[in-house]
Protein backbone atom coordinates (compact mmCIF):
# COMPACT_ATOMS: atom_id res chain seq x y z
CA UNK A 1 0.00 0.00 0.00
CA UNK A 2 1.54 3.48 -0.71
CA UNK A 3 2.45 5.39 2.06
CA UNK A 4 -0.22 8.60 0.74
CA UNK A 5 -3.03 5.84 1.39
CA UNK A 6 -2.20 4.78 5.27
CA UNK A 7 -4.51 7.07 7.71
CA UNK A 8 -2.13 10.10 8.78
CA UNK A 9 -3.01 9.16 12.15
CA UNK A 10 -2.09 5.61 12.24
CA UNK A 11 1.66 6.62 10.55
CA UNK A 12 1.87 9.03 13.73
CA UNK A 13 1.24 6.02 16.23
CA UNK A 14 3.63 4.05 14.64
CA UNK A 15 6.28 7.09 14.59
CA UNK A 16 5.19 7.50 18.65
CA UNK A 17 5.35 3.59 19.77
CA UNK A 18 8.67 3.21 17.94
CA UNK A 19 9.88 6.40 19.83
CA UNK A 20 8.37 5.32 23.23
CA UNK A 21 9.66 1.65 22.53
CA UNK A 22 13.56 3.29 22.51
CA UNK A 23 13.03 6.04 25.59
CA UNK A 24 11.83 2.92 27.42
CA UNK A 25 14.22 0.87 26.50
CA UNK A 26 17.30 3.55 26.93
CA UNK A 27 15.76 4.14 30.60
CA UNK A 28 15.96 0.13 31.16
CA UNK A 29 19.38 0.24 30.76
CA UNK A 30 19.88 2.92 32.78
CA UNK A 31 18.72 1.20 35.61
CA UNK A 32 20.27 -1.73 34.50
CA UNK A 33 23.69 0.22 35.49
CA UNK A 34 22.48 0.98 38.59
CA UNK A 35 21.43 -2.53 39.88
CA UNK A 36 17.86 -2.20 40.18
CA UNK A 37 17.36 -4.78 37.46
CA UNK A 38 19.07 -7.83 37.46
CA UNK A 39 19.95 -10.97 35.10
CA UNK A 40 19.55 -10.29 30.93
CA UNK A 41 18.34 -7.60 29.67
CA UNK A 42 18.13 -7.89 25.81
CA UNK A 43 17.10 -4.39 24.09
CA UNK A 44 15.52 -3.49 21.17
CA UNK A 45 17.07 -0.69 19.87
CA UNK A 46 17.46 -0.22 16.67
CA UNK A 47 14.98 -3.03 15.79
CA UNK A 48 11.85 -1.16 16.91
CA UNK A 49 10.48 -0.87 12.89
CA UNK A 50 9.84 -4.67 13.00
CA UNK A 51 7.74 -4.90 15.79
CA UNK A 52 5.95 -1.65 15.06
CA UNK A 53 5.35 -1.68 11.27
CA UNK A 54 4.00 -5.52 11.54
CA UNK A 55 1.68 -5.44 14.89
CA UNK A 56 0.05 -2.06 13.55
CA UNK A 57 -1.63 -4.30 11.58
CA UNK A 58 -3.32 -6.17 14.38
CA UNK A 59 -6.71 -5.78 16.34
CA UNK A 60 -5.36 -7.00 19.50
CA UNK A 61 -9.03 -8.19 20.94
CA UNK A 62 -9.25 -10.91 17.90
CA UNK A 63 -5.02 -11.40 16.97
CA UNK A 64 -2.53 -12.64 18.98
CA UNK A 65 1.35 -12.00 19.40
CA UNK A 66 3.90 -14.63 20.71
CA UNK A 67 7.51 -13.31 21.25
CA UNK A 68 10.61 -14.05 22.48
CA UNK A 69 13.32 -13.04 25.08
CA UNK A 70 13.84 -10.03 23.13
CA UNK A 71 10.31 -9.04 23.82
CA UNK A 72 9.76 -5.42 25.18
CA UNK A 73 9.46 -3.72 21.95
CA UNK A 74 6.45 -5.96 20.95
CA UNK A 75 4.74 -5.48 24.41
CA UNK A 76 4.54 -2.15 23.93
CA UNK A 77 3.86 -2.50 20.29
CA UNK A 78 0.87 -4.53 21.49
CA UNK A 79 0.02 -1.81 23.66
CA UNK A 80 1.02 -3.31 27.13
CA UNK A 81 1.19 -0.44 29.81
CA UNK A 82 4.97 0.74 30.30
CA UNK A 83 4.85 1.10 33.84
CA UNK A 84 4.04 -2.67 33.98
CA UNK A 85 6.29 -3.49 31.84
CA UNK A 86 9.29 -1.54 33.94
CA UNK A 87 8.16 -2.73 37.10
CA UNK A 88 8.57 -6.22 35.84
CA UNK A 89 12.24 -5.81 34.95
CA UNK A 90 12.29 -4.17 39.00
CA UNK A 91 10.80 -7.33 39.94
CA UNK A 92 7.93 -6.31 41.53
CA UNK A 93 4.14 -7.38 41.97
CA UNK A 94 3.02 -4.64 40.17
CA UNK A 95 4.62 -5.52 37.15
CA UNK A 96 2.73 -7.83 34.17
CA UNK A 97 4.13 -10.98 35.56
CA UNK A 98 4.35 -9.88 39.43
CA UNK A 99 7.69 -9.88 39.76
CA UNK A 100 8.10 -13.85 39.05
CA UNK A 101 9.26 -13.63 34.82
CA UNK A 102 11.52 -10.39 34.15
CA UNK A 103 12.87 -9.32 31.38
CA UNK A 104 12.55 -11.91 29.36
CA UNK A 105 9.03 -13.20 30.51
CA UNK A 106 6.13 -10.28 29.62
CA UNK A 107 2.80 -11.84 29.57
CA UNK A 108 -0.40 -10.71 29.11
CA UNK A 109 -3.80 -12.85 28.55
CA UNK A 110 -5.92 -10.23 28.64
CA UNK A 111 -4.18 -8.33 25.63
CA UNK A 112 -3.23 -11.31 23.84
CA UNK A 113 0.07 -11.26 24.38
CA UNK A 114 1.54 -14.63 24.66
CA UNK A 115 5.31 -13.81 26.18
CA UNK A 116 8.05 -13.39 26.42
CA UNK A 117 9.78 -16.74 26.28
CA UNK A 118 13.25 -18.14 27.23
CA UNK A 119 14.36 -21.21 25.66
CA UNK A 120 15.29 -20.10 21.80
CA UNK A 121 12.82 -21.08 19.30
CA UNK A 122 10.52 -22.99 21.71
CA UNK A 123 7.63 -20.03 21.56
CA UNK A 124 7.41 -21.31 17.65
CA UNK A 125 5.05 -24.42 18.19
CA UNK A 126 3.34 -22.51 20.91
CA UNK A 127 2.30 -19.67 18.78
CA UNK A 128 1.10 -22.72 16.00
CA UNK A 129 -0.93 -23.96 18.53
CA UNK A 130 -2.88 -20.75 19.09
CA UNK A 131 -2.98 -20.77 15.28
CA UNK A 132 -5.10 -24.29 15.53
CA UNK A 133 -7.24 -22.57 18.60
CA UNK A 134 -8.26 -19.59 16.21
CA UNK A 135 -8.79 -22.07 13.27
CA UNK A 136 -10.89 -24.71 15.41
CA UNK A 137 -12.98 -22.26 17.19
CA UNK A 138 -13.95 -20.28 13.85
CA UNK A 139 -12.72 -17.23 15.18
CA UNK A 140 -11.46 -14.06 12.57
CA UNK A 141 -7.54 -13.78 13.90
CA UNK A 142 -4.36 -14.09 13.13
CA UNK A 143 -1.11 -14.78 15.53
CA UNK A 144 2.46 -13.20 14.99
CA UNK A 145 5.04 -15.20 15.86
CA UNK A 146 8.90 -13.55 16.42
CA UNK A 147 11.90 -15.41 16.69
CA UNK A 148 16.09 -14.17 15.87
CA UNK A 149 18.25 -15.62 13.36
CA UNK A 150 19.21 -18.14 16.16
CA UNK A 151 16.03 -20.10 16.43
CA UNK A 152 15.33 -20.29 12.74
CA UNK A 153 17.56 -23.34 12.75
CA UNK A 154 16.06 -25.21 15.59
CA UNK A 155 13.74 -28.13 15.42
CA UNK A 156 10.66 -26.36 16.72
CA UNK A 157 10.85 -23.81 13.91
CA UNK A 158 10.61 -26.59 11.27
CA UNK A 159 8.28 -29.21 12.95
CA UNK A 160 5.77 -25.62 13.65
CA UNK A 161 5.98 -24.83 9.59
CA UNK A 162 5.48 -27.71 8.32
CA UNK A 163 2.23 -28.94 10.41
CA UNK A 164 0.92 -25.18 10.18
CA UNK A 165 0.77 -25.97 6.27
CA UNK A 166 -0.76 -29.10 6.52
CA UNK A 167 -3.96 -27.41 8.74
CA UNK A 168 -3.66 -23.87 7.08
CA UNK A 169 -3.48 -22.50 10.08
CA UNK A 170 -3.68 -18.42 10.18
CA UNK A 171 0.17 -17.22 11.43
CA UNK A 172 2.68 -15.35 10.52
CA UNK A 173 6.27 -15.87 11.08
CA UNK A 174 8.56 -13.48 11.38
CA UNK A 175 12.11 -14.31 11.63
CA UNK A 176 13.70 -11.16 13.11
CA UNK A 177 17.09 -11.37 11.29
CA UNK A 178 19.58 -8.53 13.52
CA UNK A 179 22.50 -10.43 11.59
CA UNK A 180 24.10 -11.88 14.92
CA UNK A 181 22.55 -14.50 17.16
CA UNK A 182 24.31 -13.74 20.28
CA UNK A 183 28.36 -13.32 18.65
CA UNK A 184 28.01 -15.04 15.50
CA UNK A 185 27.61 -13.75 12.42
CA UNK A 186 24.02 -15.88 10.63
CA UNK A 187 26.12 -16.68 7.52
CA UNK A 188 28.37 -18.96 9.42
CA UNK A 189 25.23 -20.99 11.27
CA UNK A 190 22.83 -21.17 8.12
CA UNK A 191 22.94 -23.06 4.91
CA UNK A 192 21.16 -20.31 3.21
CA UNK A 193 21.23 -16.40 3.20
CA UNK A 194 17.67 -15.79 2.56
CA UNK A 195 15.81 -17.22 4.98
CA UNK A 196 12.57 -16.51 3.26
CA UNK A 197 12.82 -19.34 1.28
CA UNK A 198 12.53 -21.59 3.90
CA UNK A 199 8.84 -21.50 3.41
CA UNK A 200 9.07 -23.00 0.18
CA UNK A 201 10.07 -26.33 1.57
CA UNK A 202 6.71 -26.36 3.34
CA UNK A 203 4.42 -25.27 0.95
CA UNK A 204 4.39 -22.03 2.39
CA UNK A 205 4.71 -18.37 1.01
CA UNK A 206 8.19 -16.15 2.41
CA UNK A 207 9.43 -12.60 1.44
CA UNK A 208 12.17 -10.86 2.96
CA UNK A 209 11.30 -6.77 4.33
CA UNK A 210 13.87 -4.33 5.11
CA UNK A 211 13.48 -4.46 8.74
CA UNK A 212 14.57 -0.38 9.33
CA UNK A 213 11.29 0.71 7.45
CA UNK A 214 8.56 0.65 9.56
CA UNK A 215 6.19 1.28 6.11
CA UNK A 216 8.12 -1.90 4.29
CA UNK A 217 7.31 -4.23 7.92
CA UNK A 218 3.66 -2.82 8.24
CA UNK A 219 3.01 -3.30 4.19
CA UNK A 220 4.60 -6.82 3.97
CA UNK A 221 2.92 -8.04 7.23
CA UNK A 222 -0.49 -7.07 6.21
CA UNK A 223 0.01 -9.06 2.99
CA UNK A 224 0.83 -12.05 4.95
CA UNK A 225 -2.13 -11.86 7.08
CA UNK A 226 -3.99 -12.13 4.22
CA UNK A 227 -2.84 -14.83 3.31
CA UNK A 228 -2.43 -16.50 6.14
CA UNK A 229 -5.98 -15.83 7.09
CA UNK A 230 -7.13 -17.58 3.94
CA UNK A 231 -5.43 -20.62 4.51
CA UNK A 232 -1.72 -20.45 3.70
CA UNK A 233 0.32 -19.51 6.82
CA UNK A 234 3.54 -16.94 5.87
CA UNK A 235 7.15 -16.41 6.45
CA UNK A 236 8.88 -12.45 6.82
CA UNK A 237 12.67 -12.54 7.27
CA UNK A 238 12.81 -8.97 8.31
CA UNK A 239 16.33 -7.83 8.46
CA UNK A 240 17.07 -5.39 10.99
CA UNK A 241 19.90 -4.51 13.38
CA UNK A 242 20.52 -4.27 17.13
CA UNK A 243 22.59 -1.58 18.09
CA UNK A 244 23.47 -2.79 21.73
CA UNK A 245 24.85 -5.97 22.25
CA UNK A 246 23.17 -9.36 22.64
CA UNK A 247 22.50 -8.64 26.55
CA UNK A 248 23.88 -5.81 28.55
CA UNK A 249 26.74 -8.27 29.39
CA UNK A 250 27.47 -8.31 25.34
CA UNK A 251 30.27 -5.66 24.36
CA UNK A 252 29.59 -6.43 20.86
CA UNK A 253 33.20 -6.86 20.23
CA UNK A 254 32.56 -9.63 16.93
CA UNK A 255 31.40 -6.70 14.43
CA UNK A 256 32.61 -3.16 13.37
CA UNK A 257 31.86 0.28 14.81
CA UNK A 258 31.78 0.79 11.15
CA UNK A 259 29.20 -1.38 10.39
CA UNK A 260 27.01 0.02 13.30
CA UNK A 261 27.50 3.58 11.99
CA UNK A 262 26.30 2.27 8.62
CA UNK A 263 22.62 1.05 10.00
CA UNK A 264 22.61 3.95 12.83
CA UNK A 265 22.58 6.40 9.56
CA UNK A 266 19.92 3.82 8.19
CA UNK A 267 17.89 4.27 11.64
CA UNK A 268 14.19 3.48 11.41
CA UNK A 269 12.95 6.44 13.78
CA UNK A 270 14.55 9.18 12.13
CA UNK A 271 14.31 8.42 8.49
CA UNK A 272 10.35 7.80 9.30
CA UNK A 273 10.05 10.57 11.23
CA UNK A 274 11.96 12.80 7.62
CA UNK A 275 9.88 11.12 5.44
CA UNK A 276 6.40 12.02 7.30
CA UNK A 277 7.94 15.76 7.51
CA UNK A 278 8.46 15.34 3.83
CA UNK A 279 4.78 14.49 3.52
CA UNK A 280 3.77 17.27 6.22
CA UNK A 281 2.04 14.66 8.57
CA UNK A 282 3.73 16.14 11.11
CA UNK A 283 6.35 18.75 11.75
CA UNK A 284 9.74 19.53 13.59
CA UNK A 285 7.79 20.68 16.59
CA UNK A 286 5.36 17.84 17.28
CA UNK A 287 8.05 15.39 16.52
CA UNK A 288 9.91 17.39 19.87
CA UNK A 289 6.61 16.82 21.54
CA UNK A 290 5.99 13.70 21.03
CA UNK A 291 9.63 12.61 21.90
CA UNK A 292 9.31 14.93 25.05
CA UNK A 293 6.39 12.51 26.02
CA UNK A 294 7.77 9.08 25.50
CA UNK A 295 10.45 10.42 27.38
CA UNK A 296 7.96 11.56 30.08
CA UNK A 297 6.57 8.11 29.72
CA UNK A 298 9.07 6.01 30.34
CA UNK A 299 10.79 8.14 33.32
CA UNK A 300 6.91 7.72 35.01
CA UNK A 301 7.49 3.81 34.54
CA UNK A 302 10.86 4.00 36.24
CA UNK A 303 9.10 6.14 39.43
CA UNK A 304 5.99 3.61 39.15
CA UNK A 305 8.69 0.67 38.86
CA UNK A 306 10.76 1.91 42.02
CA UNK A 307 7.76 3.16 44.06
CA UNK A 308 5.90 -0.24 44.06
CA UNK A 309 6.16 -2.84 46.84
CA UNK A 310 8.32 -6.15 46.11
CA UNK A 311 6.47 -9.47 46.09
CA UNK A 312 5.58 -11.27 48.99
CA UNK A 313 7.37 -13.86 50.10
CA UNK A 314 4.04 -15.99 50.28
CA UNK A 315 4.24 -15.21 46.48
CA UNK A 316 6.82 -17.86 45.62
CA UNK A 317 4.07 -20.39 46.40
CA UNK A 318 0.92 -18.63 44.28
CA UNK A 319 0.16 -19.49 40.47
CA UNK A 320 2.76 -23.09 40.61
CA UNK A 321 -0.76 -24.99 40.11
CA UNK A 322 -4.28 -23.06 38.74
CA UNK A 323 -6.85 -23.13 42.14
CA UNK A 324 -4.45 -24.90 44.03
CA UNK A 325 -1.98 -23.23 46.97
CA UNK A 326 0.74 -25.20 47.56
CA UNK B 1 29.55 -45.06 18.85
CA UNK B 2 31.44 -45.11 15.77
CA UNK B 3 34.72 -43.71 17.24
CA UNK B 4 34.81 -40.20 18.07
CA UNK B 5 35.04 -39.36 21.71
CA UNK B 6 32.70 -35.78 21.81
CA UNK B 7 32.90 -33.47 24.64
CA UNK B 8 29.62 -31.34 24.28
CA UNK B 9 29.81 -28.31 25.87
CA UNK B 10 25.66 -26.73 27.15
CA UNK B 11 25.33 -23.09 27.07
CA UNK B 12 23.63 -24.22 30.15
CA UNK B 13 21.94 -27.94 31.26
CA UNK B 14 18.61 -25.60 30.59
CA UNK B 15 19.11 -25.77 26.86
CA UNK B 16 20.15 -29.09 26.94
CA UNK B 17 17.04 -30.19 27.77
CA UNK B 18 16.19 -29.44 23.81
CA UNK B 19 18.59 -32.16 23.59
CA UNK B 20 17.01 -34.35 26.30
CA UNK B 21 15.65 -37.47 23.67
CA UNK B 22 19.26 -37.87 21.92
CA UNK B 23 20.46 -38.23 25.57
CA UNK B 24 18.48 -40.42 26.88
CA UNK B 25 16.80 -42.22 24.53
CA UNK B 26 20.06 -42.46 22.65
CA UNK B 27 22.97 -42.48 24.27
CA UNK B 28 21.44 -43.97 27.57
CA UNK B 29 20.08 -46.92 25.71
CA UNK B 30 22.77 -48.09 21.95
CA UNK B 31 24.46 -50.19 24.43
CA UNK B 32 22.00 -51.90 26.31
CA UNK B 33 19.48 -52.07 22.97
CA UNK B 34 22.53 -53.49 20.93
CA UNK B 35 23.52 -56.41 23.69
CA UNK B 36 26.69 -54.36 24.29
CA UNK B 37 28.20 -54.41 20.92
CA UNK B 38 28.52 -50.04 21.15
CA UNK B 39 30.75 -47.73 23.53
CA UNK B 40 29.28 -44.09 23.75
CA UNK B 41 32.00 -42.26 25.51
CA UNK B 42 30.39 -38.98 25.21
CA UNK B 43 30.39 -36.23 28.02
CA UNK B 44 28.05 -33.44 27.80
CA UNK B 45 29.50 -30.30 30.19
CA UNK B 46 27.97 -27.02 31.29
CA UNK B 47 26.40 -24.99 33.90
CA UNK B 48 23.76 -26.13 35.78
CA UNK B 49 21.59 -25.26 38.75
CA UNK B 50 20.22 -21.37 39.30
CA UNK B 51 22.43 -18.83 38.80
CA UNK B 52 20.76 -15.02 39.80
CA UNK B 53 17.32 -13.34 38.32
CA UNK B 54 17.00 -15.37 35.17
CA UNK B 55 13.66 -16.84 36.24
CA UNK B 56 12.35 -20.80 35.89
CA UNK B 57 13.31 -21.26 32.11
CA UNK B 58 16.57 -20.77 32.92
CA UNK B 59 17.44 -21.46 36.95
CA UNK B 60 16.62 -24.94 36.91
CA UNK B 61 18.71 -27.90 38.81
CA UNK B 62 18.61 -30.71 36.18
CA UNK B 63 20.36 -33.44 38.04
CA UNK B 64 17.16 -35.34 38.98
CA UNK B 65 16.05 -35.26 35.08
CA UNK B 66 19.23 -37.51 34.07
CA UNK B 67 20.05 -39.33 37.77
CA UNK B 68 17.05 -40.90 36.97
CA UNK B 69 18.07 -42.79 33.75
CA UNK B 70 20.05 -46.08 34.06
CA UNK B 71 22.96 -45.94 31.33
CA UNK B 72 23.87 -42.39 32.59
CA UNK B 73 26.63 -41.61 35.06
CA UNK B 74 25.76 -38.35 36.36
CA UNK B 75 28.75 -36.44 38.33
CA UNK B 76 28.57 -33.19 40.57
CA UNK B 77 32.19 -31.53 41.23
CA UNK B 78 32.01 -28.97 43.99
CA UNK B 79 35.69 -27.46 44.19
CA UNK B 80 38.08 -26.90 41.18
CA UNK B 81 40.39 -29.78 42.52
CA UNK B 82 37.37 -32.55 42.09
CA UNK B 83 36.54 -30.74 38.71
CA UNK B 84 39.84 -31.50 37.20
CA UNK B 85 40.01 -34.90 38.18
CA UNK B 86 36.23 -35.67 37.77
CA UNK B 87 36.43 -34.36 34.25
CA UNK B 88 39.60 -36.31 33.70
CA UNK B 89 37.58 -39.26 34.31
CA UNK B 90 34.30 -38.78 32.98
CA UNK B 91 36.41 -37.85 29.51
CA UNK B 92 38.28 -41.74 29.41
CA UNK B 93 34.94 -42.89 30.88
CA UNK B 94 33.23 -45.32 27.38
CA UNK B 95 29.94 -44.62 28.60
CA UNK B 96 27.82 -40.89 28.75
CA UNK B 97 28.72 -38.91 31.76
CA UNK B 98 26.36 -35.77 32.73
CA UNK B 99 28.94 -33.21 34.23
CA UNK B 100 27.09 -30.63 35.92
CA UNK B 101 28.83 -27.67 37.10
CA UNK B 102 26.80 -25.47 39.58
CA UNK B 103 26.52 -21.92 37.69
CA UNK B 104 27.51 -19.96 40.20
CA UNK B 105 31.12 -21.79 40.80
CA UNK B 106 32.81 -20.52 37.84
CA UNK B 107 34.81 -17.75 40.51
CA UNK B 108 35.37 -19.53 42.66
CA UNK B 109 38.95 -20.04 43.62
CA UNK B 110 40.70 -23.06 45.41
CA UNK B 111 44.04 -25.28 44.68
CA UNK B 112 44.83 -27.74 41.51
CA UNK B 113 47.58 -29.14 41.15
CA UNK B 114 49.53 -28.88 38.00
CA UNK B 115 50.17 -32.24 37.39
CA UNK B 116 48.24 -35.20 36.07
CA UNK B 117 45.75 -37.03 38.34
CA UNK B 118 42.08 -38.68 38.39
CA UNK B 119 39.15 -39.08 40.59
CA UNK B 120 37.46 -41.82 40.38
CA UNK B 121 33.09 -41.94 39.67
CA UNK B 122 31.45 -43.16 43.13
CA UNK B 123 33.94 -41.96 45.84
CA UNK B 124 32.38 -39.41 48.11
CA UNK B 125 34.93 -36.98 50.40
CA UNK B 126 34.60 -36.34 53.49
CA UNK B 127 34.71 -32.57 52.95
CA UNK B 128 34.74 -31.79 56.85
CA UNK B 129 35.16 -34.57 59.56
CA UNK B 130 32.52 -34.41 62.71
CA UNK B 131 30.54 -36.62 65.00
CA UNK B 132 27.57 -34.88 66.10
CA UNK B 133 25.86 -35.07 62.48
CA UNK B 134 26.62 -35.82 59.50
CA UNK B 135 25.40 -33.16 56.37
CA UNK B 136 25.26 -34.74 53.03
CA UNK B 137 25.26 -32.30 49.93
CA UNK B 138 27.09 -32.15 46.36
CA UNK B 139 27.59 -29.28 44.00
CA UNK B 140 26.81 -26.14 44.81
CA UNK B 141 25.06 -26.18 48.04
CA UNK B 142 28.63 -27.35 49.74
CA UNK B 143 29.66 -23.27 49.84
CA UNK B 144 26.88 -22.74 52.32
CA UNK B 145 26.95 -25.77 53.86
CA UNK B 146 30.32 -25.18 54.77
CA UNK B 147 29.93 -22.07 56.08
CA UNK B 148 26.94 -23.59 58.04
CA UNK B 149 29.48 -25.70 59.84
CA UNK B 150 31.56 -22.79 60.98
CA UNK B 151 28.93 -21.40 62.52
CA UNK B 152 27.47 -24.85 64.20
CA UNK B 153 31.21 -25.48 65.44
CA UNK B 154 31.11 -22.08 67.12
CA UNK B 155 27.88 -23.75 68.89
CA UNK B 156 29.95 -26.86 69.82
CA UNK B 157 28.11 -28.47 67.34
CA UNK B 158 30.33 -30.95 65.02
CA UNK B 159 29.00 -31.86 61.97
CA UNK B 160 30.70 -34.17 59.31
CA UNK B 161 30.44 -33.04 55.68
CA UNK B 162 29.89 -35.71 52.73
CA UNK B 163 30.41 -34.38 49.45
CA UNK B 164 28.66 -37.20 46.96
CA UNK B 165 30.62 -35.76 44.04
CA UNK B 166 29.11 -38.63 41.81
CA UNK B 167 25.08 -39.37 41.91
CA UNK B 168 25.28 -41.72 39.97
CA UNK B 169 27.31 -44.69 40.77
CA UNK B 170 26.88 -43.13 44.24
CA UNK B 171 29.45 -43.95 46.85
CA UNK B 172 26.75 -45.66 49.38
CA UNK B 173 29.21 -46.93 51.35
CA UNK B 174 30.64 -43.53 52.67
CA UNK B 175 26.93 -42.36 53.30
CA UNK B 176 26.10 -45.09 55.84
CA UNK B 177 29.26 -45.43 57.47
CA UNK B 178 29.17 -41.20 58.20
CA UNK B 179 25.44 -41.73 59.40
CA UNK B 180 26.25 -44.76 61.63
CA UNK B 181 29.20 -42.65 63.02
CA UNK B 182 26.82 -39.86 64.02
CA UNK B 183 23.56 -41.45 63.91
CA UNK B 184 22.01 -38.13 62.50
CA UNK B 185 21.55 -36.32 58.95
CA UNK B 186 20.65 -33.56 56.98
CA UNK B 187 20.69 -34.18 52.99
CA UNK B 188 21.19 -30.32 50.88
CA UNK B 189 20.06 -30.36 47.69
CA UNK B 190 19.68 -27.78 45.41
CA UNK B 191 16.99 -29.27 43.40
CA UNK B 192 13.45 -29.89 43.93
CA UNK B 193 12.51 -32.22 46.71
CA UNK B 194 9.67 -34.30 45.05
CA UNK B 195 11.28 -38.02 43.67
CA UNK B 196 15.01 -36.31 44.07
CA UNK B 197 18.19 -37.16 44.84
CA UNK B 198 17.95 -35.91 48.28
CA UNK B 199 14.68 -38.18 48.84
CA UNK B 200 16.45 -41.13 47.24
CA UNK B 201 19.43 -40.76 49.58
CA UNK B 202 16.68 -40.45 52.66
CA UNK B 203 15.60 -43.73 51.87
CA UNK B 204 18.85 -45.52 51.83
CA UNK B 205 19.99 -44.46 55.05
CA UNK B 206 16.61 -45.62 56.48
CA UNK B 207 16.90 -48.98 54.61
CA UNK B 208 19.98 -50.01 54.89
CA UNK B 209 21.15 -47.42 58.35
CA UNK B 210 17.81 -47.20 60.37
CA UNK B 211 18.50 -48.87 64.01
CA UNK B 212 21.79 -46.30 63.93
CA UNK B 213 19.16 -42.89 63.32
CA UNK B 214 18.37 -41.05 66.47
CA UNK B 215 16.05 -38.95 64.52
CA UNK B 216 14.33 -38.88 61.01
CA UNK B 217 16.41 -37.44 58.35
CA UNK B 218 15.71 -34.17 57.31
CA UNK B 219 15.59 -32.37 53.43
CA UNK B 220 17.02 -29.07 52.96
CA UNK B 221 15.96 -28.91 49.22
CA UNK B 222 14.48 -25.53 47.00
CA UNK B 223 11.37 -24.83 47.99
CA UNK B 224 8.97 -27.20 45.17
CA UNK B 225 8.15 -24.37 43.15
CA UNK B 226 9.55 -23.15 39.65
CA UNK B 227 12.62 -20.33 40.28
CA UNK B 228 10.82 -16.67 40.13
CA UNK B 229 12.59 -13.71 38.95
CA UNK B 230 12.40 -11.60 41.89
CA UNK B 231 15.70 -11.69 43.79
CA UNK B 232 14.62 -12.00 47.65
CA UNK B 233 11.92 -14.84 46.41
CA UNK B 234 14.36 -16.75 44.39
CA UNK B 235 16.96 -16.61 47.22
CA UNK B 236 13.75 -18.05 49.54
CA UNK B 237 13.27 -20.51 47.25
CA UNK B 238 16.97 -22.03 47.66
CA UNK B 239 19.11 -24.16 50.32
CA UNK B 240 20.60 -21.25 52.99
CA UNK B 241 22.97 -21.13 56.06
CA UNK B 242 19.61 -20.39 57.81
CA UNK B 243 17.56 -23.41 56.60
CA UNK B 244 20.26 -25.57 57.10
CA UNK B 245 21.33 -24.84 60.74
CA UNK B 246 17.59 -25.49 61.21
CA UNK B 247 17.50 -28.54 59.94
CA UNK B 248 20.79 -29.90 62.20
CA UNK B 249 19.45 -28.48 65.48
CA UNK B 250 15.73 -30.36 64.26
CA UNK B 251 18.07 -33.72 64.36
CA UNK B 252 20.01 -32.81 67.32
CA UNK B 253 16.44 -32.07 69.50
CA UNK B 254 17.75 -28.51 69.81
Amino acid sequence: MPIENIEKNKLKDMLYKMILIRRFEEKAAQSYGLKKIGGFLHLYIGEEAVAVGSISNLNMKNDYVVAAYRDHGHALAAGMDPNSLMAELYGKITGCSKGKGGSMHFFDYEKHFFGGNGIVGAQIPVATGVGLKIKYKKEDGVVLCYFGDGAIHQGSFHESLNIAKIWNLPVVYICENNQYGMGTDFRRVSSVDDFSIMAQSYGMKGKQANGMDVIEMYDVTKEAIKSAKSGTPYLIEAKTYRYKGHSMSDPAKYRTKEELEEYKKRDPIYSFKEKLKEMNVINEEEYIAMDKKCKKMAKDAIDFAEKSPEPDLSELYTDVYVGVKI
Amino acid sequence: MAGLRPIVEFMTFNFALQAFDQIVNNAAKMRYMSGGQFKMPIVFRGPNGPAEYLSSQHSQATQTFFAHVPGLKVITPATPYDAKGLLKTAIRDDNPVIFLEGEMMYSWEGEVPEEEYIIEFGKADIKNEGNDVTIITYSKPLKVVMESVTLLEKEGINAEVVDLRSIRPLDEETIIKSVMKTNRCVIVDESWPFVSVASHVGWLISNKAFDYLDAPVELVTSEDVPLPYNHKLELAAQPSVEKIINAVKKVLYI
